[in-house]
């Protein structure tokens, strides 16, 4: 369940109020809508009363149709159900009937001067944008050669020096240390950074620094898809690191798996470069050149012709 | 890992020369600590982590500390909050 301000929705969509009843915020568990057809004609089997409820010209031009008992008793069940919010389509008068139940049940009654279907649309992506799971974590957002990158890694590795090498190379930040994560689709991720620090920068040794005002609109960018994360670390004598790529590791944020490199920092170790490598290796994998696996390839055509002659 | 509940009673709330106190104070220890408002949690030790949270006056805050010197860390970080910031000699 989420809340969402009664006062947001109608900004965002347009909305003119009608009657509020008080009501600050609106409860919501999905992005679904229903329309109340059925309803109308008295079928309250499978009643979604929990979604936004929209009336659009198909269903005030069926009440006007219906006789004054039925049509009563049937907007009274309907509004008895404690609905989220019901919202009127292409700016139609409302008759009074209508408004009466509303303000019986004190339920938020809105209406729009958009056509039906256009509004439900908008409304759909509003809510979707607004209920999805989010999550803050700690890293540098940056978007290179059109690829997301998320820098993650200990305090004090060289997370923002690297990002500002990045900037520095015409690259671009969305956020530094705090990373808003929002799942707006199945396997899409949205960073952005807190309203507050937008496009700051921490730097040790210097202070805070505002990357916009140093490096010009061109060097920041609001929100990013992620597509990948590059995790840095202090090199471990003792690990092995990936020497060929033929392997894939992934680490999952709020159930979305993304492709992860691990990057061991070491002295004299250009890291900015290094992301920008594999910024453009990813982009060569998603047109489907794998390096790895061609010099895989060749490899094995080669011993192949060896062996047969 | 262990957590202390805080009211913040600093007249300009956790500005920025506060907030940097207070990630120094974290920095001293190995610890992970948190700082969370709300449903919002910032890593203690990055200013601007803890400059994003937004706190202010009567805001109500949780210290999380995690690691092997927590009790200190909490400790030290209590502190320096009931000190409304000002660090002791």
């Amino acid at each position: 369940m989420s809340k969402i301000p009664l006062e947001d929705l109608v900004k965002k969509l347009e909305l003119e109020i009608i009657f509020d009843g008080g009501v600050r915020e609106i409860e919501l568990a999905t992005s679904d809508i229903n329309r109340p057809g059925l309803h109308f004609a008295g079928f309250f089997d499978y009643f979604s009363k929990e979604r936004i409820q929209v009336i659009g010209k198909s269903e005030m031009s069926y009440l006007s149709k219906l006789d004054r008992d039925k049509k009563l008793e049937h907007l009274d069940e309907f509004f008895s159900a404690d609905l989220p919010c019901v919202i009127v389509t292409r700016g139609m008068e409302i008759p009074k009937y209508i408004v009466d139940c509303a303000v019986k049940y004190n339920c938020p009654l809105l209406r729009s001067h958009k056509a039906t279907t256009i509004l439900m649309n908008k409304l759909v992506n509003y809510l979707d944008s607004e209920l999805a799971p989010r999550i803050t974590r700690h890293g540098v957002l940056l978007d290179v050669y059109g690829v997301g990158i998320l820098l993650m890694g200990e305090s004090g590795i060289g997370k923002s020096e690297t990002a500002l090498e990045l900037i520095k190379r015409g690259h671009r930040l969305v956020a530094d240390d705090a990373v808003e994560i929002k799942k707006v689709a199945e396997h899409r991720l949205i960073g952005d950074s807190p309203e507050l620090i937008r496009h700051f920068m921490e730097v040790r040794g210097i202070g805070i620094i505002d990357v916009k005002a140093l490096y010009g609109v061109g060097a920041v960018i609001n929100a990013k898809a992620i597509d990948m994360v590059m995790y840095m670390e202090f090199w471990d004598n003792n690990k092995e690191y990936d020497r060929l790529g033929l392997v894939e590791n992934y680490i999952e944020i709020l159930g979305v798996k993304l492709p992860k490199v691990e990057l061991p920092v070491r002295p004299g170790r250009n890291l900015a470069i290094i992301v920008e490598v594999a910024a453009r290796n990813w982009r060569l994998k998603q047109m489907g050149y794998h390096a790895a696996k061609e010099l895989d390839r060749r490899l094995n055509d080669f011993i192949q012709q060896n062996s047969d002659s | 890992m262990i957590e202390k509940e805080f009211v913040i009673d600093n007249e300009a709330g956790l500005h920025a020369r506060p907030a940097a106190r207070l990630i120094k104070a974290a920095d001293a220890f190995d610890s992970e600590i948190r700082i969370i408002k709300g449903d919002k949690i910032g890593n203690a030790k990055s200013l601007l982590s803890v400059l994003a949270l937004g706190i202010f006056k009567g805001n109500k805050i949780t210290i999380q500390a995690d690691g092997p010197d927590e009790v200190s860390a909490l400790y030290r970080i209590s502190r320096l909050i009931e000190n409304n910031f000002v660090e002791e000699d």
